[in-house]
């Protein structure tokens, strides 16, 4: 089972990831606040990432520097020409078709297996 | 044969007896009395007497009784009509026991032309300055005036030809045409700058005429002068006056302009004429008609409407507007009008017009400029906004778009499908507001037009653009606005100050921990008052006096256009308010007063 880690400002869209991903047999973990995020991922690393870019007294490129290299990190993103420095695994676009997430997650169980 | 001579005689002749009664009476007295004979004879002739005068007839006619000779002396008698004749007797006294004979002749016309021409003459001796001479010049006789206005007594000027009060002022050529015209016999007239006794110059206008004898010879000259002397100073003092006038005028480049309301006839000053190019005619004067063709099309009903109210309403008006002179150049110019009153009523109406047509145009150039700036610093603006504007509608549209995908999962799970679809209407209004702030403050303010708003909806709607940015640094803006407040403004300049200030105190807080921005509004008596007060680190204090320059920042290369602060303080200012920064309890604060509208 695949840990997953969701981590955005947007509450709504935790609820709808939890709702979709479900039946996916993956261990799904949302997060609003990137502090959280990082102390969780630090303690047990997730298999895949997903985070926002835009958050406060953070951006993506800081929370991506602060856990574990090896983590898959994907940045969700609404903004227009976001320069990270980073090298993300992929980079998600909002609005996202959660068929492009479930691309992702396919990718990584099959990795995995 | 006499008979004949007593008839066709013209004077009146008449006998009477010493009872006092006509014996007889001629034709002629019928013609000038009006009687008939027979009234004549009928009653006493003192009768006909009129009553100043019967006391002397009696005693005259007493005295021809008496034998005193012949006499002569004159009376009134009543016509029929009631008017009076003056008659000139000339009787003879009677023997004794005969009748009186008595000869008339009515002067009434005489004694009237006498009375009047000794009116004139007494007038003219108290009024004018007259002066007589003998064919050779010499004065003869002076009046009064003429002595009073000389400074010579009467002895000193008898004797004496009239250079003893020349001035000089006039040529010899001068006095020769006049010499030439009087001695041919021709009355001269002009005006003459005399000299007085004590030096000082007067001035008199004279009619120079020549007296003839019975022979028709010139024997004198008479002379009659009107002191012009008041007028003639007034008159240079006037002169001098417009021509400062004028010579300031054309300096300034201000024309004056009057006009009759009766007919709409324009007096220009030489600058009007000049200023509009048009040709100055001094035997005709301009009307309204072509005064207002001296405008260029979309400006001839502005100033036709202007003119109109302010003859027939009283109104005053100032306006500045594009002329098209006589040789049809189109150019800027001032121009303001009021009425003049007399018995209450608007007899004419006055103004100046002055050209402006170099200020204007570099006022339009520098508002083009401005525009130009303000657009670029809303572009500015526009470009940070952005991103995080593309980060909220993203945001809402990812939920919509993930919570259709999911709706076919809720259709057996009612709550579940009426929480989602409330979501995705929340989400839907989260777009829409997104939008429509963006939209308003995007829109172009070319043509800006200022109208009553409320200042709460103006802050309202710049925090609302600001929230986003806000959000990011987790400010909370801590609002106490009154909601009450109008002010007459071009809400959108007002909210591009509002919005600059608010990213700016934004910007300024982001750095440190204490992160807090008010907007407070208080009222200062005739002004609503802003104040924008933020935790930042403030400007440093040898830098305050440079803040409203343009191009002046505190930002970091890239961040900043500099723009913001000069701009925004042309603009509070173009709304007849103040911007103004100051520390507030070490915090900095920037403050907005603009004018109440009521």
């Amino acid at each position: 089972m695949l840990k997953i880690f969701y981590l955005d400002d947007e509450e709504l869209l935790l609820d709808l990831f939890l709702d979709y991903f479900e039946s996916e047999n993956t261990d799904l973990h949302t997060f609003l606040s990137p502090e959280d995020a990082i102390q969780a991922a630090r303690q047990s690393p997730p298999d895949i990432f997903f985070f926002f870019f835009r958050m406060p007294f953070m951006n993506g490129d800081d929370v991506a520097f602060a856990v574990d290299e090896d983590i898959p990190k994907y940045l969700v993103t609404g903004d227009i020409n976001i320069k990270h420095k980073y090298k993300f695994d992929g980079v998600i676009n909002k609005p996202y078709k959660y068929e492009d997430i479930s691309k992702i997650i396919e990718l990584h169980q099959k990795k995995r297996s | 044969m006499f008979d004949k001579f007593f008839k066709l005689s013209r004077d009146l002749f008449c006998v009477a007896n010493d009872e006092g009664y006509f014996i007889e009476v001629n034709p002629a007295f019928t013609k000038v009395l009006g009687y008939s004979k027979e009234e004549l004879l009928s009653k006493p002739f003192a009768e006909f007497v009129h009553p100043d005068d019967f006391q002397k007839t009696l005693n005259e006619t007493q005295n021809l009784i008496e034998g005193q000779g012949t006499l002569e002396f004159e009376n009134r008698y009543i016509h029929k009509d009631g008017t009076y004749r003056i008659l000139s007797w000339s009787c003879s006294a009677p023997q004794k026991g005969e009748y009186m004979y008595a000869v008339a002749r009515d002067v009434t016309a005489i004694r009237a032309a006498e009375s009047k021409l000794s009116k004139i003459k007494d007038s003219l001796g108290r009024h004018a300055i007259i002066a007589v001479t003998d064919e050779k010049g010499i004065i003869t006789d002076v009046n009064e005036k003429f002595v009073e206005i000389s400074g010579y007594s009467k002895e000193e000027l008898i004797g004496k030809t009239h250079r003893v009060v020349n001035s000089g002022a006039h040529t010899k050529e001068f006095f020769k045409n006049m010499w030439e015209k009087i001695s041919s016999g021709e009355s001269w007239s002009g005006v003459i700058q005399n000299r007085h006794k004590m030096g000082h110059f007067y001035f008199v206008y004279s009619i120079l005429s020549p007296v003839h004898n019975t022979q028709g010879s010139i024997e004198g000259y008479i002379s009659i002068r009107i002191d012009m002397t008041d007028y003639i100073n007034l008159k240079f003092a006037y002169e001098k006056t417009y021509n400062v006038l004028n010579e300031t005028s054309a300096i300034a480049k201000v024309g004056g302009w009057e006009m009759d309301v009766s007919n709409g006839e324009l007096t220009w000053t030489d600058e009007t004429f000049r200023i509009l190019e048009v040709e100055k005619n001094n035997s005709s004067r301009p009307m309204l008609p072509e005064g207002l063709e001296l405008f260029v099309e979309e400006c001839k009903p502005i100033i036709e409407k202007a003119v109109s109210d302010c003859a027939e309403r009283g109104i005053p008006y100032s306006l500045e507007l594009e002329a098209k002179s006589a040789k049809g150049r189109v150019f800027w110019v001032y121009t303001n009008g009021k009425a003049n009153y007399k018995d209450g009523k608007i007899v004419t109406i006055s103004g100046t017009i002055q050209d402006i047509d170099s200020r204007k145009k570099a006022e339009l150039a520098l508002e083009k400029e401005r525009m130009k700036s303000l657009h670029s610093l809303k572009l500015a603006s526009l470009g940070e906004m952005s991103a995080g504007i593309a980060h909220e509608i993203n945001n809402p549209l990812t939920v919509i778009a993930g919570t259709i995908n999911l709706l076919d999962r809720y259709k057996d799970k009612p709550e579940k499908f009426k929480e989602k679809l409330c979501a995705m209407t929340k989400s839907c209004e989260r777009i829409e507001k997104i939008v429509n702030s963006l939209k308003k403050f995007s829109r172009s303010s070319d043509n800006t037009e200022k109208k009553v708003c409320n200042l709460f909806q103006i802050i309202n709607d710049s925090l609302s653009l600001m929230e986003i940015k806000a959000k990011t640094f987790e400010i909370d803006f801590k609002v106490d606005v009154n909601e009450q407040v109008s002010i007459f403004c071009d809400e959108l300049e007002i909210e591009q100050v509002v919005v600059n200030l608010l990213s700016n105190a934004i910007d300024s807080v982001a750095e440190v921990e204490k992160r807090e921005i008010q907007i407070i509004s208080t009222e200062d008596q005739e002004f609503a008052v802003v104040r924008i007060i933020d935790s930042g680190l403030g400007i440093p204090e040898d830098e305050v006096n440079r803040i409203f320059e343009p191009f002046y920042t505190t930002k970091a290369i890239g961040l900043g256009t500099g723009l913001g602060l000069s701009i925004s303080k042309g603009i509070i200012e173009d709304h007849d308010g103040e911007l103004s920064y100051s520390k507030e309890g070490g915090k900095t604060c920037f403050q907005i007063k603009l004018p109440i509208h009521k």
